[in-house]
């Protein structure tokens, strides 16, 4: 059995209230104790979801834009709703452009390594076969590599973004 | 239970995420302790959290910015005033440094001390640990190879085909066989650059290159002054060296061998002071009827439940026990192997498209049961699986009498095994362990690739 001041109590949750609104490490805990649950959430702290479960369905408080490192544009979109996806501009492709587009759901980077330098950058000609980026998934690191030669108009994701099947990555006109 | 504990523990923070995180919670319950469980923003809806008395989010989904944030989950743990950490196996399990940040918090690491980490950890100063203690090592070179002069003086004196390996390597990375020598200077810079990146460290030794060999492990419990032997596992049964399907006890092993390396890896454990769970890895040559000491894994593993069904012991908790500070209360005539067990790792995975990783909704699952059968998994129906972490959906363990029963039992779960929405290496397994080579026993390390190679064809 455990003694009384195990047991989680009223101050203890005041405590918690205190650690959210003090750390900006930590905006959102759970706790459980008996029959109850408490999740205490600071407002204005986001909610990336990796889904849509309908289980989540307590009240969501504002979602604010997120600091840009983590931009929320990089969580993966609804399955059921594939095209909600990254709200940007239509892409504005020229006569005979090719779009490469993600074969899969996962992690896409610009560069071999962390602070290493991008594989490619905009304005660069690039040959078939040429890798572009790397896209992970599940740790399996997958090279993404160019249909045709050309050059790079855009590119339409930011490093270690997460990306979707079919989403577009990159535009390369041809020559 | 009568002796008192030295260290005491009431809360345990778990930092890690899937199976392995229900797997600590199970422990933790039963052993009366309460849980905090820290998570991304991939696992907010997890069962771990779900079932934890505490849930801190740590980060977005990627583990670089969450479940490998050392700094972060210290800081939660003393929020939350956890008085412990329980790594699991991936991320932290295996960093000595966040072992050390733990120890200089107040934090008890639920391991070995950092020490004994950064030892076995570095698998060039493990190898001089082995042989120090008297355990046999693969021929190689004795420390690691400066340079491609250095590799090429160690191969040549070894015999090709040798095998490159990084000092800091894992699941397959900064590895590399060279058949022959005129290959060497390419494959030796490749695995370097590969390891550079991987792992930070580009430090290379050399082993002789053994074929048609088993992968033979042998699990460890240390207090510090009582060490004990759990037996082996055979992992030979591995695809690209991710094991697929593991078992004990080893087919390939005589009672006399077992005898041998169960002693070589208490020895082991004695001579670098070991204090948890762990394992250590050995290279078995069936033909030859000889082991040699591959490498030490200081955490806790995925296959462990193959153990914990043919011993009778709860390892995971024996391991919090231990970092309680109990002594062990038993002593090795209180083993015994009883019976056989067999573990298959249910990935997402496809295994009609070179097992390319399979995310998604799982729209359907069934769950096979009955008498001697195990699931550890953290996925049901409506699950979503993530692409940011490993491939791990589910490990099926079934135990029976003897080998014969727990294959038919094997058979039995994974026909009964029932996950829609997403594919998964199930159905691979079945006809794997169903093929004539793995019923005889009869596998060594490349059997896997070379199963998929002839049903291929």
């Amino acid at each position: 059995m455990p003694d009384p001041s195990d047991v989680t109590s009223f101050q203890d949750v005041l405590k918690l209230i205190e650690l959210i609104k003090s750390s900006s490490n930590f905006s959102e805990i759970r706790l459980r104790t008996g029959n109850v649950e408490v999740e205490l959430r600071r407002h204005g702290a986001s909610r990336i979801l990796d889904d849509t479960s309908p289980a989540s369905s307590q009240p969501t408080p504002a979602i604010e834009p997120r600091p840009a490192a983590a931009a929320p544009q990089s969580a993966p979109a609804p399955a059921t709703a594939p095209q909600a996806a990254p709200a940007r501009k239509p892409i504005q492709a020229k006569e005979g452009a090719q779009i490469v587009k993600s074969p899969m759901v996962g992690t896409a980077y610009r560069a071999p390594d962390p602070g290493a330098l991008p594989f490619v950058s905009v304005g660069q000609t690039v040959r078939a076969g040429q890798q572009l980026c790397i896209v992970e998934v599940m740790k399996l690191m997958n090279a993404i590599t160019a249909d045709n030669d050309g050059v790079i108009d855009e590119i339409l994701f930011d490093d270690a973004a997460s990306v979707q099947h079919e989403q577009p990555l990159f535009v390369i006109s041809p020559h | 239970m009568s002796n008192a504990p030295s260290n005491r523990i009431r809360r345990v923070l778990v930092a890690n995420r899937g199976e392995i995180a229900i797997r600590i919670q199970r422990a933790c319950r039963e052993l009366g302790l309460e849980v905090v469980q820290v998570y991304s923003d991939a696992d907010r809806d997890s069962v771990a959290v779900q079932n934890a008395d505490y849930a801190v989010r740590i980060g977005p989904p990627r583990s670089g910015d969450s479940y490998l944030r050392g700094d972060l989950i210290v800081e939660a743990a003393q929020a939350l005033r956890a008085d412990a950490i329980h790594p699991g196996y991936g991320f932290l399990s295996e960093n000595a440094e966040f072992a050390a940040l733990c120890e200089h918090n107040g934090l008890t690491f639920i391991g070995p001390s950092s020490s004994a980490i950064a030892t076995m950890g570095n698998k060039a100063s493990a190898r001089a640990v082995a042989r120090s203690a008297g355990v046999p090592i693969t021929p190689g070179s004795s420390g690691t190879v400066a340079d491609i002069g250095a590799a090429r003086r160690v191969a040549t004196e070894l015999g090709f085909p040798i095998i490159l390996k990084s000092v800091a390597g894992g699941g397959g990375r900064g590895m590399r066989v060279v058949e022959r020598e005129e290959d060497l200077e390419a494959h030796f810079n490749a695995a370097m650059r590969e390891a550079l990146a991987a792992f930070g460290d580009g430090a290379m030794y050399v082993e002789r290159y053994l074929v048609n060999i088993r992968h033979v492990e042998i699990q460890v419990l240390s207090d510090g002054e009582t060490v004990l032997h759990l037996g082996e596992r055979d992992c030979s049964s591995q695809r690209r060296n991710q094991k697929l399907v593991e078992e004990s006890p080893s087919p390939g092993l005589s009672p006399q061998m077992r005898e041998a390396m169960g002693t070589a890896a208490v020895k082991l454990c004695r001579h670098v002071g070991y204090h948890s769970a762990g394992t250590i890895e050995c290279i078995v040559d069936p033909a030859q009827q000889t082991f040699y000491f591959m490498e030490m894994n200081t955490r806790i593993q995925v296959e462990h439940p193959v153990s914990e069904c043919v011993t009778g012991i709860d390892i995971v908790k024996e391991q919090i026990r231990i970092a309680q500070g109990h002594s062990l209360q038993l002593t090795q005539d209180d083993i015994a192997l009883r019976g056989h067990a067999i573990e298959c790792r249910i990935n997402a995975e496809d295994p009609t498209h070179g097992f390319a990783p399979s995310p998604g909704l799982i729209t359907e699952l069934r769950l096979p049961g009955g008498p001697g059968v195990r699931v550890d998994t953290h996925v049901h129906s409506g699950y979503r699986v993530p692409p940011y972490y490993d491939s791990l959906l589910a490990k099926l363990i079934c135990w029976g009498r003897d080998r014969d029963e727990a294959l038919a039992r094997m058979a039995r779960a994974l026909s009964e095994l029932r996950l829609a929405g997403i594919s998964t290496t199930a159905p691979f397994l079945s006809r794997l362990i169903a093929s004539d080579a793995f019923q005889r026993g009869n596998v060594h390390t490349r059997f896997v690739e070379q199963f998929i190679e002839e049903s291929t064809t």
